[in-house]
Parts: structure tokens; sequence; C-alpha cells
């Protein structure tokens, strides 16, 4: 079973969402990180970049096509990676404009942090955004994440510098904010 | 014209001679935990030959983040290495200097990271240089505020170190900061 939220299930990416996970990442909006740039990437770049994906059961990463659960439609991407197992992980997310506030992101963000807590057993999750991204900065506060770290200029983007921002929580303060849930593992 | 050459130390690549060296100064306990090894190479067990040879072959592979040995120029003893990276931005690349512990507070440290500083801000387009310390790394703070590094966060529960979690702190130093306090140093050395 996958993994299931309220309204979206994180799903496997397929061939199919190719052109979907392409127009993620040249639009400008969506597209992530500058460093990614520029957004010209073509569907045999995107295939090759899946079918890339090896099979492996040591994995510090994951990637997750978002899927809204009432008729199958694309949504975004979420992923986390560069886990130190039982420690830490970083999560990422990217949805189309067509789904913005509609709750499918939070929805999204709070599925995948189940899973990273209470089956991957992490302490600590963290995400990176920026300054010029205060959606970004506002879905992961509303999740419970806080700001860690505030890179001074560290950017650029449409013309501007703007800070880099970490931000992250810790796992005593997700299970706070989830009674309904106990958490098993012993305190450090 | 850039140097790495300073007043105390040189900065230049690892050689395969140099494993030795390096094996015997990131032995020293007190960088357990601050080794600073780019490489999956472990910060706090004991360390062996193959694995510095394999933190070599990885330095060897990074174009955007060398690392050079420090050697102290007057005798060309391998003191330690220091990192820099701008793999993620050369905007805002990130710092490290490691020396052997026996060698603190001598200049050494210093020389390299003015190196370093020079090179970003005077050969790259820099704008903002980062470093990140261990809370618990009492000289490595005084180290980085010393050079114009200011806090701008902390990096909650980054490691246990006997027991206890720890945080990394994060500074910076702007371009113009670092420029400002040249400009200091030098006004203050005119007037001698």
């Amino acid at each position: 079973m996958p993994l299931e939220g309220e309204t979206v299930r994180l799903r496997e990416e397929r061939t199919d969402d190719v052109p979907l996970l392409l127009a993620l990442r040249n639009d400008m909006a969506t597209q992530g990180w500058n460093i990614a740039l520029p957004p010209d990437y073509t569907e045999p770049m995107e295939r090759r970049r899946l079918d890339a994906r090896e099979y492996a059961l040591e994995r510090t990463d994951g990637r997750f096509v978002i899927e809204r659960m009432a008729d199958g439609a694309f949504v975004g991407l979420i992923r986390y990676s560069e886990l130190r197992p039982r420690w830490e992980v970083t999560i990422g997310i990217s949805t189309a404009p067509a789904a913005w506030g509609s709750g499918a992101a939070f929805d999204a963000q709070e599925t995948l942090l189940r899973f990273l807590y209470l089956d991957l057993g992490v302490r600590v999750v963290r995400l990176w955004t920026h300054g010029a991204n205060p959606h970004a900065v506002r879905l992961a506060e509303r999740s419970g994440f806080r700001l860690s770290m505030r890179g001074r200029e560290a950017g650029y983007k449409t013309g501007r510098r703007f800070d880099m921002i970490l931000m992250d929580m810790l796992r005593e303060e997700w299970f706070a904010l989830h009674p309904d849930v106990a958490d098993d593992l012993p305190p450090l | 014209m850039s140097t790495f050459i300073g007043r105390h130390v040189r900065l230049r690549r690892p050689e395969s001679s140099d494993v030795p060296a390096v094996l015997r100064y990131l032995a020293h306990p007190d960088l357990v935990g601050r080794r600073n090894l780019t490489a999956e190479i472990d910060e706090v067990l004991p360390l062996g030959t193959g694995d510095v040879e394999a933190l070599f072959a990885a330095w060897r592979k990074s174009r955007r983040e060398p690392t050079l040995l420090v050697v102290r120029r007057e005798d060309e003893e391998v003191i330690g290495h220091a990192t820099m990276g701008w793999d993620w931005d050369p905007l805002a690349p990130w710092v490290s200097v490691t020396i052997e512990p026996e060698q603190w507070r001598r200049g050494y440290g210093s020389d390299a990271l003015d190196m370093m500083l020079a090179h970003l801000f005077g050969w790259l387009p820099a704008h903002s240089v980062s470093c990140w310390v261990p809370e618990w790394s009492a000289e490595g703070l005084a180290f980085a505020a010393a050079h114009g590094f200011r806090e701008c966060g902390r990096v909650r529960r980054a490691g246990l170190r006997a027991g206890k979690e720890w945080a990394y702190v994060s500074l910076d130093l702007l371009r113009p900061e670092w420029r400002g306090s040249r400009e200091r140093e030098a006004a203050d050395a005119a007037r001698g």
C-alpha cells in the first residue's frame, strides 16, 4: 500500500508521469534551485533520469509523485534525501501551480513526515528553502518546522539576492504535535 | 595574483607521499569529530592508511571542492588541510580549516583561512562565505569570530558526542565585510 494521507497518496514515479515531471522542472515557478537551471529539460532527459534509478537495499533517498486520491490527478513531487539512517533526513516538495492553495502540499508533507518519523525512525527532519519563497516557509511552519539557519544573501533569483533558509523539526516536536501517536523510540 | 603562499604556511595539493603525515595528524584525539573530511571517511573512528588513500582519491575528484594541505614553510611539514567548496553555488561557497592541535594558536590556521578567503573573494564571484563549526568546538568558534564570521543559526541535533547531542553553529562572512576588514588592516599597517 502506498503512503496515503487524507486527500493525497505518495507513490512511485512512472513513465506516464514524465511529461508532468518535466512541466514542473521547466517552470521557473516550480523548478526548485537555480543549480538545476536552465529550464530546457527534454522528455528523453527526464526518462533517462527515471530509468537511471537503481534498485538497492541501502537507500538514502526517496522520490514520490503526489497523486490526488479522488481522481488520480498528478499534484507534484515530494522527496527525501541525505538520509543518515535513524538520525536525520532532508525533504523537498514541488507542486503544480494548479494545486496551490488546495491543501495537497500540506497533506503530502504530513504524510511523508509520518513515514520518516514512524517508519524510518529519524531523530530530525530538515528542509532547505529561501527568503524569496515565503509560501514554502509557511508550509514548513504549518507542519511544525522551525528556523534553524538563515544564510545571509547566499542566494540569487529573479534579479534579487535572498537568504538561504534551513529549517528543522526534532522528533519529539513532531510527536508533541501528533498526540494520537506514541513514540516507542526512547529519547537519546 | 592569486597566491597560496602565506606568512607561515603555504597551501598545496596533496601528493601520495603525504598519506603518512595526514594519517598522523588526523589520529590526534583532539580532532575527533572535527576532522572536516569531505569524503565518506569517518570523523570519529580510528583511521588507517587505506582511509587516507581513499580520502586523497576523493579529494582529487572534487574540482569544485578542492582540499589543499597546509604546509609549514619553515620545514615543509604537513600540519593540516583546508577545504573550500562552491559545488552548490559559487555565490555562496564554504570553507573549513583543520590544523594539528599541537600547532594551534601559531597563526597557521589564520594564514590558511586568509588565503582561501582571498581566493574566494578575489577569484570567484563569492558574495557570502560560510562555515559550520560544532558548538562544542570553542577553538573553532573563536577562530571564526576572529576572522569576522557572524553566527547565522544553529543546526540542531547535528550529531552525538559522548552521548550528548550537539548542534552545528552556522556562520557567514559577506564580501563587503571581508573587504572592510582588509581595508582596516591595511590602514592599521600603514599607521604602523
